[in-house]
């Protein structure tokens, strides 16, 4: 008897330090549905450039060409900077004007349902058309744009390479668009990586050894345990990519600085998605049965979608700084003060009744930062590869 | 003259041979979810026999008979969340394709959590409003 006892206190004390926390059914199967990551990458159907090496090429030079603006002012790289994840680090940024919108990441961008804070378009190459006719952005025009390419032999060289056309044998149109999806067929290529709470993530779901703190710190699991469960996060920030890929109200306040009225995010996303020429519903959709096009149809325009914003993707959020549509909270801790404190008659009456103040401890609060710290992987993105344009030096 | 009386004594046939096989409904075995209320039998399908998946577009074939015959009328569909008080952010389309065989396109269920599916069925004489709640 004596011996038993013995031998289970040596086995407990051996094993309690490298056991992990525990997981019921539940939890474990909300941890299997956040990956696995990274995902395959698709071909957008939409997009007949997707995929394609010498498009993602010359899409690759383009993201970076300051020509593709008035006064050759910007690229799409100085506001989705690489070495800052693809955004600019600010809350709001300058273009020819003030934006009221705060840059987003570009990071996994490929394959989402909708782009923009509230959604205004269903596919990345038409997202990409956006910047270049923006006034406040790159404020430029097609015009503009096809004289100045059409006078770049190299690039006239490179785009006839890649179109099988000659730039000249583009309608306006077609060359806008086809602009867009050779911008979109670069960005598709960048991605974060595995991260730590990946890797504790397949190493919890294939073996049934605890040892898991070597790939997610038990302050950050706590944090994991918040985030599927009592927080309900997960709600919204669901799949692989941690975004349902829809809109919510959170109640962050949507009136734009200066008194410049409202953003009334998805509820004008909607209307302006509709209008779009260049939506999936349209002649520019390069699938032809137009199976991509099934969420565009059958949106509906509801009252509540007034002060929705797109669910963000929370990889990597712990190097995109600032945080929300209109980059008004400044760091992770704040985001989570945010939830904890949420006050709740800012929340429209008739919204969602998922979030409720958390009022989380300081514990509770590190432990939810660690959490989202975890989700940070390698990014990478096509890098030059100008010899497969050499024959048109 | 008389290959026009052939041609419409065979139509007769046909038309009962057809209205005979049309009458006939039944709920087939592959349907995920079958559902009785005030005579009426409804069956659902998944598509690839599947039940939803979180933020993915579906769609069902849904079939409805009464008293074992094929219920012919319009059918509306929706789908909320009630612990939530919310709906889906999408409006499906429901299009019969044959007496008593519907198809519904057009869901997608953005979170996990109970969902409502909702069903108005109803023709000139009847209405039928049908739930079943299914969990993700
Ligand atoms: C002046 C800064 C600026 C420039 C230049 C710029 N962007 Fe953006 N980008 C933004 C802002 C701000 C948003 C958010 C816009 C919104 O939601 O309405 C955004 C959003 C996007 C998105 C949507 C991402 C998502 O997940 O919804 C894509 C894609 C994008 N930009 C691509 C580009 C491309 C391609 C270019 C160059 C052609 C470009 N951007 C140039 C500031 C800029
Ligand atoms: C009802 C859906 C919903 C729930 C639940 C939810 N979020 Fe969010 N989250 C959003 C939306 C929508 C935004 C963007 C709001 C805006 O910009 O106005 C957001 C923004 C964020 C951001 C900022 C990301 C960025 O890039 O700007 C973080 C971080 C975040 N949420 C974490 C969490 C955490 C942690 C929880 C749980 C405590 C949580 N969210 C619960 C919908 C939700």
């Amino acid at each position: 008897m004596k011996l038993t006892a013995y031998f289970c206190l040596v086995f407990l004390l051996l094993w309690q330090p490298v056991y992990g926390l525990e997981y019921s059914d539940q939890e474990l199967t909300m941890i299997r549905s956040l990956g696995p990551w990274p995902t395959e990458s698709v071909k957008d159907p939409s997009n007949r450039f997707s995929q394609q090496e010498g498009a993602i090429e010359l899409g690759r030079q383009l993201f970076f060409d300051r020509r593709l603006s008035k006064d050759n002012r910007f690229s799409c790289a100085d506001c989705h900077q690489p070495n800052q994840a693809f955004q600019d680090s600010l809350p709001l940024n300058k273009g020819f004007d003030p934006l009221h919108r705060h840059t987003s990441s570009l990071l996994d961008v490929g394959h989402r349902p909708w782009y923009g804070w509230g959604g205004e378009h269903d596919s990345l190459w038409s997202q990409s058309i956006r910047p270049m006719l923006a006034s406040a952005e790159m404020h430029t025009n097609i015009t503009i744009l096809k004289n100045t390419l059409k006078q770049d032999n190299q690039f006239q060289c490179a785009f006839q390479q890649v179109t099988d056309r000659t730039i000249g044998s583009f309608s306006e149109d077609e060359l806008l668009i086809t602009l867009g999806k050779l911008l979109a067929s670069y960005q598709e290529t960048i991605k974060s990586g595995s991260s730590s709470f990946d890797l504790f993530r397949s190493q919890r779901i294939k073996q049934s050894s605890r040892n898991d703190e070597q790939y997610l710190s038990i302050d950050a699991q706590k944090g994991l345990k918040l985030f599927i469960g009592e927080a309900r996060c997960v709600l919204c920030h669901s799949g692989p990519n941690f975004t349902n890929g829809e809109f919510g109200d959170i109640g962050v306040p949507f009136f734009i600085q200066n008194g410049q009225g409202v953003d009334k995010g998805r509820y004008k996303g909607i209307q302006a998605l509709r209008k779009d020429p260049y939506n999936l519903l349209g002649k520019y959709n390069d699938d032809p049965s137009k199976n991509n096009a099934v969420r565009t149809k059958h949106l509906q325009l509801l009252h509540r979608n007034w002060g929705e914003f797109k669910v963000p993707s929370l990889r990597n959020v712990s190097q995109t700084a600032p945080y929300m549509h209109n980059g008004s909270v400044r760091t992770l801790v704040d985001v989570i003060d945010f939830y904890s404190n949420l006050d709740e008659e800012r929340l429209h009456a008739d919204g969602e009744k998922i979030l409720r103040p958390l009022h989380l401890n300081e514990e509770q609060s590190r432990s939810m930062v660690a959490f989202l710290t975890s989700l940070a992987g390698p990014i990478s993105a096509a890098t030059e590869n100008t010899q497969l344009f050499s024959r048109c030096q | 003259m008389k290959t026009a009386v052939a041609a419409r004594i065979g139509a007769i046939i046909l038309a009962v041979q057809s209205s005979s096989y049309v009458l006939a409904c039944s709920i087939p075995d592959d349907a995920g979810v079958t559902i009785e209320q005030d005579g009426l039998t409804i069956g659902i399908i998944w598509q690839q026999d599947t039940p939803p998946i979180v933020g993915e577009v579906f769609e069902l074939n849904i079939i409805a008979c009464e008293e074992s015959k094929p219920f012919v009328g319009e059918i509306k569909a929706s789908a909320m969340m009630p612990a939530h008080n919310h709906g889906m952010n999408y409006q499906p389309n429901v299009t019969m394709k044959s007496p008593g065989q519907y198809l519904a396109t057009g869901f997608v269920f953005h979170m996990f959590g109970t969902w409502r599916l909702k069903l108005n069925i109803f023709s000139d004489e009847r209405r039928y409003d049908i739930e079943h709640d299914l969990t993700l």
